[in-house]
């Protein structure tokens, strides 16, 4: 069993209802296929992070990750 | 100095200056970002800013680590988090360098990247209600 904690901010906090979560999966899967489980939708214009570092759609997710998914930005 | 200010947090431009003088350094400059009252025609009430905090401050030092470097300059900024009312500070980038070309290209260089990478986000609330506003490259910012 995989058990993360995904974080959302911005308008995806907004769609599903919290800021933060700790899932189980039953096996690995990437980062990319999480976000499409959960939103129903491919992860356009989303960056992906895990510990607080960038990485790509295929990143495949490990126990104990902090996954984050991050809306485009607006800071400045 | 490299930080997040909170919504009652002072941010002081002249300790921002003083983090990046040196004497190898002749040119510092100062970028100050601040929340417009008007924007395409609605009034802006303010802006609540949120981030994912120890991943911003991870990519401010890397961002900083890169215009050292890239432009051999010295790097303060800080951002301002929760809500900020028009013509109140939201960020402030100061740099310093040895000539005053590259301290120009250093202050860019960071500010876009602050714009592209530092996972921030802005939530404005207007006359006409609540939108979260997304930056745009800096080929299409006005």
């Amino acid at each position: 069993m995989i058990c993360v904690t995904i974080l959302y901010f911005a308008h995806l906090r907004d769609l599903r209802g919290c800021s933060e979560e700790q899932i189980t999966l039953s096996e690995a899967c990437t980062i990319g296929a999480l976000f499409r489980q959960l939103f129903s939708a491919e992860p356009t214009g989303i960056r992906l992070a895990i510990d607080a570092e960038y990485v790509e759609a295929g990143a495949v997710i490990s126990d104990g990750d902090e996954i984050a998914f991050l809306p485009p930005m607006g800071g400045g | 100095m490299i930080a997040l200010a909170h919504s009652n947090d002072e941010i002081s431009i002249e300790a921002l200056e003083e983090a990046v003088q040196h004497p190898d350094c002749g040119a510092d400059l100062i970028f100050v970002g601040r929340v417009r009252g008007v924007y395409k025609g609605q009034n802006v009430q303010c802006l609540e800013y949120e981030a994912y905090e120890k991943m911003a401050i991870a990519c401010m030092r890397k961002i900083a680590a890169e215009a050292k470097e890239k432009f051999r300059a010295r790097v303060a900024m800080v951002h301002r988090i929760g809500r900020v009312y028009p013509n109140q500070i939201s960020v402030v980038i100061a740099v310093s360098t040895p000539h005053r070309a590259a301290s120009y290209d250093a202050s860019r260089f960071v500010l876009e990247a602050l714009k592209r990478d530092v996972p921030v986000w802005k939530l404005e609330v207007t006359d006409e209600g609540r939108f979260w506003k997304q930056n745009h490259k800096p080929s299409e910012s006005q």
